[in-house]
């Protein structure tokens, strides 16, 4: 029961973190490779803030959210410049950028040494540690990314970000300033990202850049292709069976020791099968053009 | 105006001026400059030199969307439309100041916006009935045929409200029922004061409906004037004909 739960909640953590990927890439068609710079910012920074200060994990949270937030403002620079693939590889390498920074910046970070002892959260004195409880902390988290989202994405704004990802100098011609959607999606999607980091970072209470790598900004964008670009439910229906697939392979008797590159696999395997045969995903509506 | 790609001259000192509530028809061979034109005047390319104005305000450093904003409109030769969302969607990404394009409003302010779309999807379907497009609004844009995109990207610049459009060849393509609808509809908007440049090649079609027509060669404006005029001028027939076809 208790692993059920732990489950969830790493259910809900990635699902923050594809749907948070999901504005940019699948509804403004933006192709954002280093995601998981953003999960990696939002957790140094809140971990950082309460080990090294004392601080509350809440205003971690929130620290944390707007640190990624302004990385997604500097990483969305080269949006404004750059297409398809080229944008595909700046991003991957501001990904591999902040990936490096928290694994030699030694005297901050502690590296790969990584850090341990995290604080959990608590609400008026009583510690959200057990993992019921930091279940439905993230619960809560999930459902205001999911109001938020479809708030940005429902009405004349969603269909402005559409219409950018379908032609971008067509909506220009339309009157529409592109450039600032494009850096608003990449900073609100951030924002999320660091939400999902400093849930992560207090729930697990040890991080180290082993879980930022560039896999893991690849693991979130399959995630959001396999769920279906530009669809919320999607989003959360894809970050669910993505992270329980693997996880049954446990009941299969496989030692973890195997597990853990299997998934890799896996991951690998179904992002080609995808792309052959439903590149929409799941309950996709827009596919790659 | 002059413009250069590389060693190329695509626009070689480029002159005119358009008058309100006129259709002007630009008209040359392939490569003469039309399109680089359009793009200069709705800046999506910089000239070397010169400058254009709109209604008195400078327009040649003013990024495209900027330049949308102050009512010029355009349609473009290889069709632009979006096609993964509804043609109801294509049209409601026309008008301007809508407030829900903004992130506070969709925010924090979700009544208004829904108000607004109702509003905003209204007002797209009359200009669907306009263009005989109406009973498809919930059509992905990408299933329309060719005809129906350039109906689709005719009533979408109508609908930005636009002082003045810039049609990129706007029949090309299209069944002749199509074309005399579009031709009307152009002349519909020229009672009602809009001002139209268009580029075209078919002459019937310019001779239609051109108040003045402006032709370009090399970058260069050759000839300018009413339609008669242009159709007997020499230096126009060569251009198109070649120098030995020229008839004197």
């Amino acid at each position: 029961m208790e692993y059920l739960l732990h489950i969830l909640v790493i259910c809900g953590i990635y699902s923050i973190l594809t749907l948070s990927l999901n504005l940019v890439v699948g509804y403004t068609g933006l192709a954002s490779l280093g995601h998981a710079a953003f999960f990696c910012v939002g957790a140094y920074i809140s971990a950082l803030l309460s080990l090294n200060f004392g601080l509350s994990p809440w205003i971690g949270l929130l620290l944390g959210a707007c640190g990624a937030a302004a990385a997604g403002a500097v990483i969305s620079v080269p949006s404004l410049r750059l297409k398809g693939d080229y944008l595909a590889l700046a991003t991957f390498g501001a990904g591999v950028i902040v990936y490096q920074i928290a694994k030699n910046w030694v005297s901050l970070t502690r590296g790969p040494m990584g850090l341990p002892g995290i604080p959990s959260f608590s609400i008026f004195g009583f510690a959200l540690d057990s993992t019921w409880s930091y279940l439905i902390l993230v619960a809560v988290l999930t459902g205001v990314t999911v109001f938020v989202l479809q708030r940005l994405v429902g009405g004349a704004y969603g269909r402005v970000l559409r219409s950018i990802r379908d032609d971008e100098i067509a909506s220009e011609a339309l009157g529409k300033h592109t450039d600032k959607y494009k850096l608003q999606v990449f900073v609100v999607g951030a924002f999320f990202a660091g939400i999902a980091g400093s849930l992560y970072a207090h729930y697990i209470t040890f991080i180290d850049p082993s879980s930022f790598t560039v896999m893991e900004s690849i693991t979130i964008l399959l995630m959001v292709i396999f769920g279906g670009m530009g669809s919320i439910k999607g989003s959360l229906v894809g970050a669910t069976l993505l992270v329980i697939f693997p996880e049954m392979l446990r009941f299969l008797g496989m030692p973890s020791s195997i597990a853990a590159p299997m998934r890799q696999m896996i991951y690998g395997l179904l992002l080609v099968v995808l792309m052959i045969r439903r590149p929409k995903g799941v309950l996709g509506k827009y596919g790659f053009r | 105006m002059r413009k250069e790609f590389g060693g190329i001259v695509a626009l070689d000192a480029l002159s005119f001026t358009l008058e309100k509530g006129t259709i002007t028809g630009l008209i040359g061979p392939n490569g003469a400059g039309k399109t680089t034109a359009f793009n200069v005047l709705t800046g999506f390319c910089r000239p070397d030199e010169g400058s254009a104005h709109f209604n008195g305000t400078g327009i040649t450093d003013l990024p495209p969307f900027k330049i949308a904003r102050l009512g010029i409109g355009r349609t473009f030769q290889n069709i632009r439309i979006f096609p993964q969302i509804t043609v109801l969607e294509n049209l409601m990404l026309a008008p301007r100041g809508q407030k829900g394009e903004n992130i506070l409003p969709a925010l924090f302010r979700p009544q208004q916006v829904e108000t607004d779309e109702k509003r905003a999807g209204e007002e797209a379907s009359r200009h669907l009935e306009t263009v005989g497009l109406v009973d498809k609004k919930d059509e992905l844009a990408e299933n329309l045929s060719h005809g129906q995109r350039k109906l689709l990207e005719l009533a979408r610049a109508l609908a930005t409200g636009s002082q003045l459009l810039l049609l990129d060849e706007p029949t090309a393509g299209v069944f002749p029922e199509t074309r005399n609808k579009i031709l009307d509809l152009l002349q519909a908007l020229r009672k009602a004061g809009k001002t139209i440049l268009f580029i075209e090649h078919d002459m019937n079609v310019v001779t239609r409906i051109s108040d003045t027509v402006i032709v370009l060669n090399y970058g260069r404006k050759i000839a300018e004037g009413p339609p008669e005029k242009i159709k007997s001028n020499k230096e126009v027939v060569e251009a198109y004909l070649g120098r030995s076809n020229a008839t004197t």
